[in-house]
């Protein structure tokens, strides 16, 4: 049974992820390729969320899953906008359209009011353009794997809230980035190198964000809300390697840029499970 | 650069349109319910009926589904709360009106009760309780009923029936006293809840025991 759930909660739709992602990139015109690669996270996401539960009536009754479903019509608007967009406002202004649409399609319980959830789109574009920097100056295998470990953050959140299929989706696609990672490693193509790209630092970006934001929205076990923040920011732990001291040093860089996430995805995670324990502690006494 | 954002527009322009529209939604609304049979009841013989307001302290809700397909989970809630109107016990009619508290589900797990308040199973937030509103009654020999009725659970209404036994009724310094049980079973997926079912995790009929005492008002 729980074969079953890896099987087709996150190895499938993080293969199909990974094929859709690298054949984008690869086909994607000479100097373009970060349109889709988002596109194909999303897919990711999306399809792991759908083998978990049905879209048939999920305005009322699986409104979680409004989370993927924006995610993914986010995805198109920031692919298809970075085809167009050729000025750096212009593919500002992409990052905030897309995110902020996909944050207001969030109508999900704890987010009902349209301006917090217009803020959560806000913050979610925001934490996109700051990660999109250092994905641009750094688009190497460190990156792939820093954000694969900062997309573990949110996941396990969602697990010790008890919500598995919201903690399920969010895993297949820090796997996905992990299977990217390896497939940079066996075949060290150059071409792979811009595979995060803009709409690929969008789409986690706002994947961390919202999916702590529903996370969030539905938790019942009252983790603390710094540690879903804290989740929700994980990627931005790429910015470490970007201190002045170690900036200038690749590999230490490299390094920090993967522990900068790691660090963050775990404080997250480690603030969650003491609440977690002291609470049963104090059940049991 | 207006024109190069033209089709993020117009996309993002669409999912304004969306996001509106899913504002607007509302759950599945609980089809219109006939009315029940304690009003019914009242209209026929006001002056037989008893009101009686359910003991939550003395009443409750257990559930029991397979677990991997092997041994059986029970469950249980706590918050039971509505009103059993009876004419002409033991021989007359039943009315039920019982809602559940769904944020009371316990399995004396923390853990396992953070899951079954996500929205894997019952989603609290957004379905905070469950109910069940009887249409009507038909007295069955000994101390029981046959019950039909509306159980709304997870946004979905079903029409059900069921057997109730009354299980006894006493005078106490605190006023009359009335106890019922009922046990049937419902598939949960016909209510939207299907979180392991088709991996075979968790199985997918559930019994329900629904036990209730009640004073009289």
């Amino acid at each position: 049974m729980e074969l079953q759930i890896l099987l087709f909660g996150i190895a499938l739709p993080s293969f199909v992820g990974a094929a859709f992602g690298i054949w984008f990139m690869r086909r994607t015109q000479a100097g373009r390729p970060d349109c889709f690669v988002g596109l194909a996270l999303a897919t990711t996401l999306f399809l792991s969320a759908i083998s978990e539960d049905s879209l048939i009536q999920f305005m009322a009754l699986n409104r979680w899953l409004w989370f993927p479903i924006s995610m993914l019509l986010g995805a198109v608007v920031v692919g298809a906008g970075l085809l167009f967009a050729q000025s750096p406002l212009a593919r500002t202004l992409v990052v905030l359209v897309s995110t902020i649409s996909a944050a207001i399609l969030l109508n999900i319980p704890s987010w009902e009011i349209f301006t917090n959830r217009l803020f959560l789109g806000v913050g979610a574009a925001t934490s996109a353009i700051f990660l999109a920097q250092v994905v641009k100056r750094r688009a190497n295998i460190s990156t792939y794997i820093a954000l694969s470990l900062s997309l573990i953050g949110p996941s396990v959140l969602a697990m010790l809230s008890g919500f598995a299929k919201l903690a399920i989706p969010i895993g297949a696609v820090s796997f996905c980035l992990g299977i990217i990672s390896l497939i940079h490693i066996a075949i060290q193509s150059k071409s792979l190198d811009r595979a995060v790209g803009l709409s690929g630092a969008v789409v986690i970006a706002s994947i961390a964000a919202f999916g702590a934001a529903t996370g969030f929205g539905y938790d019942t076990t009252n983790l603390p809300i710094s540690s879903w923040v804290i989740a929700a920011i994980a990627p931005l732990g790429l910015w470490l390697g970007e201190f002045p001291m170690i900036r200038s040093r690749t590999t230490l860089s490299a390094w920090a840029r993967i522990c900068g996430c790691a660090i963050l995805a775990a404080t997250a995670i480690l603030i969650a499970a003491l609440f977690l324990s002291s609470n049963s502690h104090s059940l049991s006494e | 650069m207006f024109l190069s954002l033209a089709p993020t527009l117009s996309i993002a322009a669409s999912l304004l349109f969306i996001s509106v529209a899913n504002t607007q939604q509302t759950p599945v609304a609980a089809p219109t319910v006939a009315p029940t049979t304690a009003q019914t009841t009242q209209n026929k013989s006001a002056a037989d009926s008893t009101v009686w307001k359910i003991d939550d302290t003395h009443s409750m809700g257990l559930f029991r589904v397979q677990h991997s397909g092997a041994g059986m989970f029970w469950g249980r809630f706590d918050g039971v709360t509505g009103i059993i109107t009876t004419s002409g016990i033991p021989t007359g009619t039943l009315a039920l009106d019982v809602s559940i508290d769904t944020n009371s589900v316990s399995s004396a797990n923390k853990d396992l009760d953070g899951h079954l308040r996500s929205p894997d199973f019952f989603s609290v937030k957004e379905f905070p309780t469950m109910t069940f509103v009887s249409t009507s009654s038909k007295k069955l020999p000994g101390n029981m009923w046959e019950v039909s009725g509306n159980l709304t659970m997870h946004g979905v209404t079903k029409l059900i029936t069921t057997n109730v036994e009354m299980t006894g009724q006493a005078e106490s310094p605190r006023g009359k006293k009335i106890g019922f049980e009922t046990v049937f079973t419902i598939d949960r997926s016909e209510f939207g809840m299907s979180y392991g079912v088709e991996k075979n995790a968790i199985g997918n009929s559930v019994r329900i025991t629904v036990a209730l005492e009640a004073g009289s008002s």
